[in-house]
């Protein structure tokens, strides 16, 4: 509508938006490595999901007459005790892996938010017993329950992630109520209230979307760290490893037998450490992207704001630019 | 007594007045951990029928309650058992130590040289390290130190030199975080508006980073300090098991068994009890430590 009234209000607008996307890309681009790693993981998920068509035989076909072969071009990775074809183990065991990280996550960041929210938004009595629970959730040593969550519901992708995620919401809990609390002492609730908003109400569409962003961060961090728990849970007792082919199997396998075929842990090592470094650079650019007050100024145009500041201070730029 | 010492004082009172607490309900849940687990009293009651069960399984159940509430190890010697609790906090303590020590310094180096590809090499070389699960990095680091150069002793736990592959191990953990979390914080602190002034005021650049902006931007790396060192404990278990250090994982079994029962040397539900309730118990002890000190770095925080 306003489009016929007022045109150039609107070319106004969507030239700032034009320009607001391009200098977000630009936070988000940083030095490159975050577009990198998303790159990578995109060609990580993408192989999990068609590799395995790819390979003339299964990852767990048996030849005893290629045990321990080292990397060739038939084995990228080389072969293991049994004569299996790392790369094709490592490609069948990358979807169980994501999917491990991702339930996980997905679990922790759920009940981190409602547990979270509601603490910060209600407060009082309510926010000292969550609070409580909490710590009590954070000082159980979690690993040792998601063992026996484990052995309880059977070796699976689903109980995995589920065990991971039920014991370590915790710190996200923290964080969400920490900004919960910040927003309810913001004017913006004082008005919802006025208006005769709910607490759910307050809570869905004041709350939850002011800190999506951070909520996005913390997810891709938390990705990494699920799966780094993973290799502890089953470095802890390799007899829940089965041969399930997820790549914390693969590196304890290969930690087991790295003397001598060191190869059995370098491939699976690379693509953990791949993975994990690509979340975290995705997550640094998002923050940076969600995070207007972050520099993504140049090291000139710093150099150009200091300047203009000693400028209006009337101080020679000579004595302290170093 | 100021105002601000009182609150101090009723702040630290009142957690250290929860802590019993929590922990109370800590060795609850272990022992229903133990009684539901497979091959527990749960089960036993189920498939003897109650009677019978209770009947058959008086002298345990028994044993158990009294344990329970007495707390005394039942067979875990307790001079053994606090060997073993000293070397696992040695090994996370002085681990962090170590990471503290030296990723600090090099996370300040990189937010100051930012830009400079020898300083972003140096970091993004950090995070890597921290990026490698503590299983493989222990055994990496035994094949480098500890059989290609042979300079120090590959397992057991008989001299101090024993101590420092695990340490190293560990540490290379957490000094990715350290490195991360120092060069964030201190990037973005030194663009705030007191910074500029006092770099316009003439200070040097040493005096600047050291008396203005170290303080404030310690307090994110106190902050990760808490769930990093709990999570450190349980990373010493996995290097324990990979160097045969006598530590608490091994004490303890720290594992469940093929079907389900906690397999542990003091006896099941006593010994997981005692893991539970000692791991509690230096998280909290360490989470109100960081709670003060964060309150000592950051007096905003009410």
């Amino acid at each position: 509508m306003s489009g016929i009234i007022a045109p150039h209000i609107q070319e106004a607008r969507a030239a700032h938006r034009k320009t607001r996307r391009k200098r977000t890309w630009a936070r988000f681009r940083q030095n490159g490595l975050p577009v990198i790693g998303v790159i990578w993981l995109l060609i990580v998920i993408v192989w999990s999901a068609i590799g395995p068509n790819f390979f003339h035989q299964p990852s767990n076909y048996f030849d005893m007459f290629s045990i321990f072969h080292p990397p060739s071009f038939a084995h990228p990775f080389g072969t293991d005790q049994e004569g299996r074809d790392l790369f094709t183990r490592v490609t069948e065991g990358l979807a169980p892996t994501i999917e491990i990280a991702a339930i996980g996550t997905v679990i922790i960041v759920f009940i981190g938010l409602v547990v979270g929210v509601a603490a910060g938004l209600i407060g009082g009595i309510v926010d000292s017993i969550l609070m409580r629970l909490t710590e009590f959730v954070y000082a159980i040593p979690t690993l040792v329950v998601s063992v026996i969550i484990i052995v309880e519901m059977g070796m699976s992708v689903w109980s995995i992630g589920f065990a991971l995620g039920v014991v370590g919401w915790a710190g996200c809990a923290r964080l969400v109520r920490g900004l919960a609390l910040a927003i309810r002492n913001g004017e913006m609730l004082e008005a919802a209230a006025v208006a005769g908003g709910s607490r759910l109400y307050m809570a869905t569409r004041y709350v939850i979307p002011n800190i999506v962003a951070n909520l996005i961060v913390f997810f891709v961090f938390q990705l990494g760290t699920v799966l780094f728990q993973e290799t502890i849970l089953l470095a802890m007792d390799p007899r829940y490893m089965g041969n399930s082919n997820t790549l914390s199997d693969l590196l304890v396998e290969g930690a087991q037998s790295i003397l001598g075929h060191r190869w059995q842990l370098y491939g699976p090592l690379f693509v953990f450490l791949s993975i994990m470094l690509s979340t975290m650079w995705i997550g640094d650019g998002l923050r940076a992207a969600f995070n207007p007050q972050e520099a993504h100024a140049s090291k000139r145009r710093r150099k150009r704001i200091r300047q203009r500041l000693m400028q209006q201070l009337h101080i020679p730029a000579k004595e302290t630019s170093a | 007594m100021t105002h601000q010492q009182w609150r101090m004082l009723r702040f630290i009172v009142l957690r250290l007045i929860s802590i019993p607490i929590v922990l109370l309900l800590i060795v609850i849940m272990a022992d229903l951990l133990s009684i539901f687990s497979p091959n527990g009293l749960y089960d036993t009651l189920r498939q003897n029928g109650p009677l019978t069960g209770l009947a058959w399984m008086w002298p345990t159940i028994h044993d158990s309650i009294t344990q329970t509430f007495t707390f005394h190890l039942s067979n875990l010697p307790p001079s053994v058992f606090y060997k073993a609790c000293g070397i696992t906090l040695l090994l996370t303590f002085g681990s962090i130590f170590v990471a503290a020590v030296l990723g600090i310094p090099i996370g300040i180096f990189a937010a100051l040289k930012r830009g400079s590809w020898w300083a972003d090499g140096l970091a993004a070389l950090c995070v890597l390290v921290c990026e490698v699960p503590p299983s493989s990095m222990s055994v990496i680091l035994l094949i480098i130190f500890g059989l290609a150069i042979p300079i120090f002793p590959i397992m057991g736990w008989d001299s101090p030199a024993s101590a420092v592959l695990p340490i190293g191990a560990l540490a290379c953990i957490n000094i990715g975080y350290m490195v991360k979390y120092m060069q964030s914080s201190l990037t973005e602190i030194m663009q705030r508006d007191f910074i500029q002034s006092a770099e316009a005021r003439g200070l040097t650049k040493a005096k600047v980073v050291l008396k203005h902006a170290l303080r404030p931007s310690l307090v994110s790396v106190v902050t990760f300090f808490g769930p990093q060192a709990a999570m450190t404990v349980f990373y010493s278990v996995a290097v324990e098991g990979v160097f045969s250090i006598p530590g608490m994982g091994r004490m303890l079994g720290w594992s469940v068994s093929g079907i389900g029962m906690p397999n542990m040397y003091g006896g099941g539900a006593q010994a997981m009890a005692i893991t539970f309730f000692i791991f509690g118990l230096i998280i909290m002890v360490l989470n109100l430590i960081i709670d003060v000190s964060y309150r000592f770095l950051n007096p905003q925080v009410k």
